[in-house]
């Protein structure tokens, strides 16, 4: 008995112990931290001191998507003396990477702690849903006030496809504020240079003219290489089309491409799964995958969960593949990624859409205790190039060398890389890395330019009124999508069974009336 | 007249009140040690499951977060909806409910004779060793058990698929062949939980006194027979306690398992899909909180109805093993 | 095995049969169980090309210690998640034992008048919830338990499961013991303490492992309370990099055009170690708490 209570004792002072190591530590941060405060403030205070005292000091939060990285103190402590001088403001950075981010910060805005900056997107902590919950602010007066900067930086057509009209409002508002970069998306193939030129498929691969006319090019590498599959995935058209060129296509989809509310562009009408010419196409696609997949073409793993298409990349086990973004400088990028030469192909012209604007953007939740500061903060990242550089590589000599004015290297075992300019503000500003073309900024500007303008554009679904109908849906798109997509199934009868299922309830009819009406608030409201 | 038998009457009332007062102050002294005993569980219980109680509105609300809840209009069952107008509504039902059947009682069959089992080994280190070993698998979450089944299953490189054609057989598509599924997540749930599961049995076994078993062999009883009248007996409170908990989730399902095992291939979703997964598929990316909280509520109303009943059907044939 | 000898050579074959079928099926068990933790480990000492080429294999071709030198580059942050680790589950499991098995004892004894309505009030706890919304708010706004290590132990001290398992085992104790302690005057803290805590040393292992376990698997709480990295405990770091990858492998910001570097990604092998990392002490930890419940105990044996 003494034994144990010796024992006992004898853990509880370790635990004891343990606590005030650990406070003590929570607590010399923050000294530091102060340190670093005070010593900043003293700098500020002799280099702006005539524009900014009227701004009183304060501390901000921002749950930045990212990677954290060992010397994530050494730089946000770095931006954070930048700031405090420009600002007056301290950022607590929270770096979260993406696993994690939707999991964490829907709870926090959901419990409306005060956060001054997060991430949103079509796909991530998704902006719509958002605004629906109404969990962000509008910033359109905020913008003007203390962003003007900012607001003059991104061309006018992208702030206004980002706005949206909440239920109530009267007028769309704008919730967040879009990283530029590349804003329109250009769906392309990528073949492996080496193999296609090897069997004479160069000239059949810059024809091709539709689905159909891959299937010989597809074939001869089934019948020649024993080691590679042609395909991997044989979801080659994200948007269901036919046609393998750059014509414009006339359909759009809505709310995550579910099925049964699709948009015909020309018409402004909502072609739903009665749609003889959409029926069609979908058919005939899901026939030609199912030969596919009947002939082998296809790893037959990768109906199974996500396929991680990076291991076949890497390894050179696939011979064709979607490009999500066939964008200038595609192939070099490839190339350093996985070790070959590919022929990019674009299927597809660049094409604005809010999905694509809305990709990647920082907004200021409602729970912000100082969305004002937040703003300038937003401005700041976004039109400073020293933040956003140091940001997204670190300091110079610590961390990256300079080769010119704007090219870098990034050390060798540098400690700060998290490699996510994307997600953190006006890309154009970023530093070229060593292997990039130098001019990758001014090219795919004009990419932007260029980009086809679809009559839609700007009109964003708001799926609240059909939530559940939604949720439904996609439950049954889970369940049929991706053996569609790869003719793991007789796709007549799995098509049939599918629309059967998005019939219940009347759920698929009661979507695209829902979508109808509001394109048609929306074309009375923005189309002249 | 009147304010004397007014006086009277509140004279009576202040007795009758001091009497109650009183009883309570009794009743309270006489068990103030052990409601001091209790007091810490109760108040974390207190703070930190009822106090959030309030929360529960949430699936009758059209939850706004700047509203919050207690501000966010009420919309009645909409958020009931959802579940109960699916059209997958039986599939699910019927997977998680016969599901869980199946690993009450395989997993109280199997967890129990390996307790029986171990308690027959009389070698000190054989058991530490078994034991240790067993419990293994429990450390590893269901996503690094999801890599690992795939790496005995996958149908080209497949641990499995290799063996049966050494064995001349041919191999079998394990992903693709959704009636195979409750026998491959039974087992792994076997694999993952019994060394765990075992333990609580095992527990009570070697608490039991040699003794029954010494006067038992004299008596000249066998094996089996010292299980039945000995060892099961002890064990009878414990069974029903685990069982009664296991019932009460009963229309719940443990989401890592059906939701890593399968990969997501949509081929095994009519025998892996439970009402747990579905939710989760359904709302993954958006920020909805009533739906999930509705089903929440169907889940705990049946579970609560069940339990409450198995537990009325314990007390009338054995009170002490009765949960409350 | 409690059988005399007396009865002869058959009874003896007889055991010994009895025996190697019981160890047979322990050893198949243990090797069910075994197999697939070795080729965890194998995994996380090859090289990824041999993973790539030739799948999981049970025995590496080469080895190799890459993952554990990537995951330890930088070891400031592993180390003290080990930290936030150990002082959460010890601290955590001394006074969860403490608090639920007080209430269990209380709850156990016949003569505490509340103790069904009690009962109740806890179980239901178990079937109903307010919902994470609630509870987050409280534990944020206005307890402020976010950011300081208490939040890992406080929410889950209190555990009805453990608790009633505890309950449980208590009532199997005699009352005879418990009268004979009371006629000589002692109080129920007394009891308590004295004689219930000594006599459900396997018990108390038991449920000590259950909430040590608890503690040491969560990531759960880190996530939604944790933002400072010096706070972040172990399962956390391994969930975000698991979260990760399978983020990063389902193509999605790709097709938007957004480049992802996919050297973030740690490679299968250091997927592994970190499993090994996370899992290996807590063997350790089991084999203490075994130490009690294996010893055969002849003290406080359970007479009916």
């Amino acid at each position: 008995m003494y034994k144990v209570k010796r024992t006992l004792l004898l853990i509880l002072c370790m635990a004891v112990m343990l606590t005030s190591l650990l406070t003590a530590c929570g607590g010399s941060e923050n000294a530091t931290n102060s340190a670093a405060a005070i010593s900043s403030s003293t700098s500020a205070e002799t280099s702006t001191v005539a524009q900014e005292t009227t701004l009183p000091e304060v501390k901000l939060t921002w749950y930045v998507l990212s990677n954290s990285q060992p010397d994530d103190a050494l730089v946000f402590a770095e931006a954070n003396k930048y700031i405090k001088d420009k600002i007056n403001a301290t950022v607590e950075f929270y770096p979260l990477n993406q696993g994690e981010y939707n999991d964490k910060i829907k709870v926090k805005l959901a419990g409306q702690e005060p956060i001054d900056l997060v991430f949103t997107s079509s796909w991530l902590n998704p902006y719509n849903d958002n605004i629906a919950k109404g969990a962000l602010l509008p910033i359109d007066e905020l913008l003007d006030q203390y962003g003007a900067e900012l607001k003059a930086s991104i061309p006018q057509k992208y702030w206004d496809m980002v706005k949206l009209k909440k239920i109530g409002d009267d007028k769309a508002k704008i919730y967040g504020v879009p990283n530029y970069q590349i804003e329109a998306s250009v769906n392309g193939l990528a073949f492996r240079k080496d193999l296609a030129e090897k069997y004479n498929l160069v000239d059949a691969i810059n024809n091709m003219k539709n689905y159909d006319d891959l299937t010989p090019i597809l074939n001869t590498i089934k019948e020649n290489e024993k080691s590679v599959f042609p395909l991997i995935d044989a979801n080659l058209t994200p948007e269901g089309k036919y046609d393998l060129t750059t014509e414009a296509y006339k359909y759009a989809s809505v709310a995550n491409g579910i099925a049964g509310a699709t948009i015909d562009i020309d018409t402004f009408k909502v072609a739903g799964l009665d749609d003889p010419t959409l029926n069609a196409t979908e058919l005939k696609l899901a026939q030609i995958r199912r030969d596919w997949y009947l002939k082998n073409y296809i790893d037959k793993n990768a109906i199974t969960g996500n396929v991680d298409l990076e291991p076949y990349k890497k390894q050179g086990k696939v011979f064709a593949y979607l490009l999500g973004a066939c964008k200038p400088g595609v192939e070099i990028e490839e190339k350093t990624k996985y070790g070959y030469d590919i022929i990019a192909k674009q299927t597809r012209a660049p094409m604005t859409s809010v999905g694509q604007v809305t990709a990647t953007m920082n907004a200021i939740p409602n729970s912000s205790k100082n969305p004002e500061r937040a703003m300038m903060l937003l401005n700041l990242v976004n039109t400073d190039k020293y933040l956003y550089n140091l940001l997204n590589f670190g300091i110079e000599k610590t961390h990256y060398t300079k080769i010119d004015e704007n090219t870098i290297e990034i050390l060798k075992d540098s400690k700060f890389n998290p490699s996510m300019a994307w997600a953190l503000g006006n890309q154009f500003n970023a530093f070229v890395q060593k292997g990039q073309p130098a001019d990758v900024w001014e090219l795919t500007k004009k990419l932007n330019e260029n980009a086809i303008s679809s009559p839609i554009e700007g009109f964003s679904f708001n799926s609240e009124p059909v939530k559940t109908e939604i949720a439904q849906m996609t439950t049954t798109g889970l369940k049929y999508d991706k053996i569609i997509l790869n003719g793991a199934a007789d796709p007549v009868k799995t098509i049939e069974k599918r629309n059967k299922e998005l019939s219940i309830n009347d759920n698929w009819k009661k979507v695209a009336a829902e979508v109808q009406k509001q394109l048609d608030e929306w074309k009375a409201a923005n189309v002249k | 007249m009147n304010t004397r038998i007014t006086l009277r009457e509140t004279d009576r009332n202040i007795d009758k009140q001091n009497g109650t007062m009183k009883k309570i102050f009794h009743s309270l002294n006489r068990n103030k040690e052990f409601c001091l005993m209790m007091l810490p569980f109760m108040l974390l219980i207190a703070i930190f499951c009822y106090l959030p109680f309030y929360g529960i509105t949430i699936a009758f609300k059209d939850f706004h977060y700047n509203l919050g809840i207690a501000k966010s209009p009420w919309i009645g069952f909409e958020n009931f909806r959802f579940l109960f107008t699916s059209g997958d509504l039986f599939l699910i039902l019927r997977n998680t409910v016969l599901f869980n059947l199946l690993f009450i009682a395989a997993g109280t069959i199997i967890n129990l004779c390996v307790a029986l089992l171990l308690n027959e080994i009389t070698n000190k280190f054989a058991v530490k060793t078994y034991q240790t070993i067993m419990f293994m698998p429990y450390f590893l979450s269901w996503v690094v058990v999801s890599f690992i089944l795939y790496s005995v299953l996958s149908p080209d490189l497949g641990i499995l698929n290799k063996l049966l054609s050494t064995f001349g057989m041919g191999a079998v598509d394990w992903y693709g062949r959704p009636e195979l599924w409750p026998v491959i997540l039974l087992f792994s749930v076997i694999w993952k939980g019994t060394g765990y599961g075992s333990i609580i049995y095992y527990a009570v076994l070697i608490g039991i006194d040699k003794e029954y078993y010494e006067a038992a062999a004299i008596d000249g009883a066998n094996k089996l027979q010292m299980v039945f009248k000995i060892s099961l007996p002890f064990l009878r409170t414990m069974i029903i306690i685990m069982t009664l908990f296991s019932i009460g989730g009963i229309i719940r399902s443990d989401f890592g398992l059906f939701y890593f095992l399968p990969k997501d291939n949509p081929l095994l979703l009519s025998t892996t899909q439970t009402i747990d997964t579905y939710v989760y598929r359904a709302l993954k990316n958006n920020g909805e909180f009533g739906i999930p909280a509705a089903v929440g509520i169907f889940q705990s109303l049946v579970g609560f109805i069940l339990i409450v009943a198995s537990n009325g059907l314990v007390r009338k044939f054995d009170k002490d093993s009765s949960l409350f | 095995m409690f059988l005399t000898n007396s009865k002869g050579s058959l009874e003896n074959r007889r055991n010994k049969i009895y025996k190697i079928l019981i160890n047979g099926f322990f050893i198949a068990f243990a090797v069910c169980c075994l197999i697939p933790m070795i080729t965890v480990i194998s995994i996380s000492i090859s090289p990824e090309d041999d993973i790539m080429k030739f799948g999981y294999q049970i025995f590496p071709k080469h080895i190799d210690f890459l993952s554990y030198k990537y995951i330890f580059a930088y070891p400031k942050q592993i180390l003290n998640a080990y930290g936030v680790t150990f002082f959460v589950t010890i601290g955590g499991t001394l006074l969860a034992l403490l608090i639920n098995s007080m209430a269990a004892y209380a709850l156990s004894r016949k003569q505490f008048e509340y103790r069904n309505p009690l009962a109740f009030i806890v179980f239901f706890t178990t079937m109903f919830s307010g919902g994470l919304i609630p509870w987050y708010i409280l534990i944020t706004n206005y307890l402020h338990l976010s950011n300081t290590i208490w939040v890992m132990i406080i929410p889950s001290l209190a555990s009805p499961w453990n608790m009633f398992l505890l309950r449980t085992n208590f009532k199997a104790i005699p009352d005879s013991i418990i009268e004979s302690a009371k006629i000589d005057g002692a109080n129920e803290m007394y009891i308590y303490y004295k004689l219930i805590l000594p006599l459900s040393k396997p018990a108390l292992a038991t449920i000590g492992l259950f909430f040590s376990l608890g503690f040491w698997n969560d990531w759960w709480l880190c996530l939604l309370f944790i933002d400072k990295s010096g706070l972040f405990n172990l399962q956390y770091i391994l969930y975000r990099m698991m979260a990760n990858i399978t983020y990063l492998t389902s193509q999605m910001p790709l097709n938007l055009g957004l480049v992802v570097d996919t050297s973030q990604i740690p490679n299968e092998s250091a997927r592994m170690a970190t499993v090994i990392l996370a899992a290996g002490p807590m063997l350790f930890v089991f084999t203490f708490f075994q130490k009690y419940f294996v010893q055969g105990l002849t003290v406080g044996s359970i007479k009916g």
